[in-house]
């Protein structure tokens, strides 16, 4: 069919159709909250204002406070990601240290544990006074103490909490981009004499620089966005106060203005990230083609690394699961039980109470609908951005990953304006289970983007354009020719999406309601004062446990080390 | 509860939004998952016709969802048990509940003061609230009897209460503090009391469950509690105990309330004359842990009023906390114990 649209003769078949739907979708899922957050903010009565910034921003001490908080704890996030990060992934990609597929896969794990439930963890042991940990240090080396010598309830300990995510990033990228570099400069520094030392501070870090500035503004830009972590710390950071605004007495104004905040220092963060990762072109040493560079023999210093990755799988893994799963068999707080007084009584309740097992569902449910629903989009997103030269794929690209820049608190707070607001409460979608699919469908498209469009970018156009000559259409050479080279890529979309949104708390706790709790609201309801640490332990337990399970079994069929580029925003 | 009703309702929801069945109803309340389910449990036991559904949350959260339902005309609860009998009131000022029409043998059976003039809503329970402390860390729990306790240096970073901005269960506390000793006792108490409150550097929870454990744990010593946790944190043999503060106990009558515009109307009445008859009234206080309104249910769990008035000053409070006294409360507080501890 062939419309014409100001003289130009458009033809308009059944392939534009797909494009044009999935592109309104695009806009309707992300532009549509995102502007009109940006909107409510900056007008008053629909003329445009600042009045709402000065009122419910820069005049106010307590924001100000909560910015500044979230700011320094997003900078030292994506600081100690690198100092961290950069170590254990040279030290697993490129070193002999010991145990490295055990560090790789405790560094992974990170992306698999909401951080707000080693938030919880970390309150038992590192609480001021009763945590456990600290509580043995008072005994062995500090008796004249009564509190400490560590606080969890701290700016501090908020930033030591929520780095495994970030160094999960970091780690990533980095060992990315150190196994796929070309060894030709390291051997020329080598034969020309210089030490170890001086080839990884000058020939190898410094190609992979790139790599790691992305980790670090991922980084930032996750740390900026959690909600957990500070919520269960009681830690004012600028999420923390979007949710105060939307308790009684209800302040959409303060809400928006805190979410466009938080967006505008995320879309720094994000148009950062993509200048970092737009000049990786210039560093041609960082290429796919296949190197394998020659592992480096530390000599003592291999122990060095190895400490460094035990210490951190302790910190990050054994200890908070060991306390969780410890206290998830306590039958009393506050009285250490003997063996035989151990108690399964709280996993009896997490798989028999009523409200924990219709979270369950509604995660599931809602992690296999976002991810099918992202997939889908992601196939025709990714198609138009590798295969069109218009201006409109530079577009799509953009805008398909702009949530790397909201949190997801940011998005419910949007979704929450439009579904409130005339036209659109008339579709009656406010607490219905469509806000919480739109705000995972709105934060996770660009995980499943970055993956699809990865697998697109490795297919030549001439198996399709072959097709085509042979007479298929758009569709079939999509279904016959495209998705086969691609469902690799396809299905590994799927996963990472369906991970991210079973723990996903900061999105979901705005917008809870009757029937769509999650295991994440669940969880913090559990914890926060409905039924008790033992059972929100039980719960966290059982699913991790289910989250890790997809996650191994995915890494065995598809045979992916690596978790590939992994902008993990859903758990925050 | 169906589960597999849930996973259908889950896929259901997105076609045709939130249907109820027939014989359903909707009751929103800040009860633990416990209560809910042990009420949920007896209430369909009594009533099988009828199949109860309950949403919890924090008191402040619930209400939020409750404006919000509002502003977009879904308000889907039929039964609303209310934190307080504020938010009761001006939900009934806006002719938003329909009257449960308590029958006369009800009307004798609850005290007077308590009941709505208006036969609207109706009181179900009478939640005291109380200081919390960790046995192991209070040398001598038999000295303590005062709000003044909280003040102790001993329990310095050691002070544990519940969140103004979410937890309806503080503002009673903070009420007689500041407004009702503040008046009688101005050089001990008032907003002066809340200032030196403030340098203990209160830890500050979402919900008293949430402190229970922490004071259970050792992490808070002392704290201020509702009395159902308290009491249950005893009956379930933690290491705490608990006191009523002589000065002045707050005890905050809670109402119950049926949404006029509920399709199940005479069901969430049912309900409602359930919560406040004889059974409701006897688990109000097994279950929960807090005081029945009813005259002749017995107090098996805790003490009634009566004794707790042998030892104290029982206030019983209920349209005192307006919205506004608790904004009030709310935005004083936070001014005066600062941001947060951690600010730069």
């Amino acid at each position: 069919m062939t419309f014409p649209v100001f003289g130009l003769k458009l033809s308009f078949g059944a392939r534009e159709a797909v494009w044009a739907a999935t592109i309104a979708l695009t806009l309707y899922f992300i532009a549509l909250p995102v502007g009109y957050l940006f909107y409510s903010a900056f007008t008053v009565d629909g003329v445009p204002s600042l009045a709402n910034l000065w009122d419910f921003f820069f005049s106010d001490p307590r924001m100000l406070t909560a910015a500044r908080n979230s700011l320094v704890f997003a900078v030292s996030v994506a600081l100690v990601s690198v100092l961290v990060g950069v170590p254990l992934a040279f030290g697993v990609s490129r070193t002999d240290m010991a145990w490295k597929e055990l560090v790789r896969t405790t560094v992974l794990v990170a992306i698999i544990t909401p951080p707000f439930l080693r938030a919880m963890a970390y309150i038992l042991l590192f609480g001021p006074n009763a945590g456990q940990i600290n509580v043995l240090l008072r005994s062995w080396f500090f008796p004249g103490m009564t509190s400490g010598p560590f606080n969890v309830y701290s700016l501090e300990g908020l930033i030591l909490l929520s780095t495994p995510i970030g160094i999960a990033q970091v780690f990533i990228l980095t060992s990315t981009a150190l196994s796929q570099m070309d060894p030709a400069l390291e051997e020329a520094a080598r034969t020309s004499g210089a030490k170890i030392g001086t080839t990884i501070a000058r020939i190898t870090l410094p190609i992979c620089r790139n790599a790691i500035l992305a980790g670090a503004l991922m980084s930032f830009a996750i740390a900026l966005s959690l909600y957990g972590t500070p919520h269960l710390l009681g830690i004012d950071v600028v999420t923390t106060q979007i949710r105060a605004a939307l308790l009684m007495p209800v302040n959409f104004e303060a809400a928006a203005v805190l979410s466009t905040v938080i967006t505008a220092i995320g879309l720094v963060a994000l148009v950062a990230y993509r200048q970092a990762t737009a000049n990786a072109s210039r560093f041609q040493t960082v290429t796919g083609k296949g190197f394998r560079p020659a592992v480096m023999r530390l000599g003592p210093w291999r122990h060095a690394f190895t400490a460094l990755g035990v210490v951190y799988g302790i910190l990050s893994f054994v200890l908070p699961y060991g306390a969780l799963v410890a206290i998830s068999f306590f039958p009393t707080l506050g009285v250490i039980p003997a063996w035989h007084e151990l108690t399964f009584s709280h996993y009896f309740y997490v798989f028999t109470s009523d409200s924990t097992l219709r979270a369950i569902l509604n995660s599931l449910f809602l992690a296999t609908a976002s991810a099918t629903v992202c997939v889908l989009m992601s196939v025709v997103i990714g198609y138009i951005i590798v295969r069109s030269r218009s201006r409109l794929a530079g577009l799509l690209d953009y805008v398909a990953i702009l949530p790397l820049a909201l949190s997801g608190i940011a998005v419910a707070v949007g979704l929450i304006l439009i579904y409130s607001s005339q036209p659109f409460v008339q579709l009656r979608l406010y607490g219905t289970h469509w806000m919480l699919l739109i705000a995972y469908i709105a934060l996770m498209l660009p995980v499943a983007l970055r993956s699809v469009q990865t697998a697109l970018m490795q297919i030549g156009p001439e198996l399709e354009e072959a097709a085509r000559v042979a007479g298929a259409n758009w569709f079939q050479s999509m279904l016959a020719i495209v998705m086969p080279l691609i469902k690799q890529g396809v299905g590994y979309a799927w996963v990472l999406v369906f991970l991210g949104v079973i723990p996903e708390l900061s999105a979901s706790i705005l917008l809870r309601q009757l029937g769509n709790d999650t295991v994440a609201t669940i969880l913090l309801d559990l914890w926060g004062g409905a039924g008790g640490f033992q059972r929100a332990a039980a719960l966290g337990t059982a699913t991790f446990l289910m989250v890790a399970l997809v996650f191994f079994i995915t890494r065995k069929l598809t045979g992916r080390d690596a978790f590939g580029v992994v902008e993990s925003k859903g758990n925050a | 509860m169906k589960i597999s009703a849930y996973a259908l309702g889950a896929v259901s929801a997105l076609a045709l939004g939130a249907a109820a069945q027939a014989d359903e109803i909707v009751i929103y309340t800040n009860w633990s998952v416990d209560h809910v389910d042990a009420f949920e449990r007896s209430f369909e036991a009594a009533n099988p016709e009828i199949d109860a559904v309950f949403f919890r949350a924090p008191i402040e959260e619930l209400f939020t969802i409750i404006d919000l339902e509002n502003r977009t005309g879904q308000l889907r609860a039929d039964v609303i048990i209310f934190g307080d009998s504020t938010r009761a009131n001006e939900l009934r000022d806006a002719g938003a509940l329909a009257p449960i029409e308590l029958t006369e043998e009800d009307k004798a059976a609850i005290d007077a003061d308590l009941q709505d003039p208006e036969g609207i809503i109706a009181p179900y329970m009478i939640q005291p609230v109380v200081v919390q402390y960790n046995a192991n860390l209070v040398p001598d729990a038999s000295a303590l009897d005062s709000w003044t306790d909280l003040l102790d240096p001993a329990f310095q970073n050691r002070v544990a209460m519940g969140d103004p901005r979410v937890t309806g269960m503080v503002h009673p506390a903070l009420y007689v503090l500041t407004s009702y000793l503040g008046e009688s006792d101005p050089d001990n108490f008032g907003w002066g009391f809340v200032d030196k409150l403030a340098t203990q550097n209160p830890r500050l929870e979402t919900g008293h469950r949430g402190i229970r454990d922490l004071v259970a744990l050792g992490e808070m010593a002392i704290a201020i509690q509702t009395v159902d946790n308290a009491v249950r944190s005893v009956a379930e043999g933690e290491p705490t105990g608990y006191f009523y503060p002589v000065e002045a106990t707050p005890a905050l009558y809670q109402s119950v309330g049926v949404v006029a515009a509920s399709a199940e109307l005479e069901s969430a009445k049912t309900f409602a004359h359930w919560l406040i008859g004889p059974e409701g009234q006897g688990l109000v206080n097994t279950v929960i842990g807090a005081l029945p309104v009813r005259a002749g249910v017995p107090v098996e769990v805790g003490e009634s009023l009566e004794e707790m008035r042998e030892r104290a000053n029982v206030v019983v409070l209920g349209p005192e906390l307006t919205q506004d006294v608790r904004e009030s409360q709310t935005t004083q507080f936070y001014e005066r114990r600062g941001n947060s501890p951690t600010q730069l």
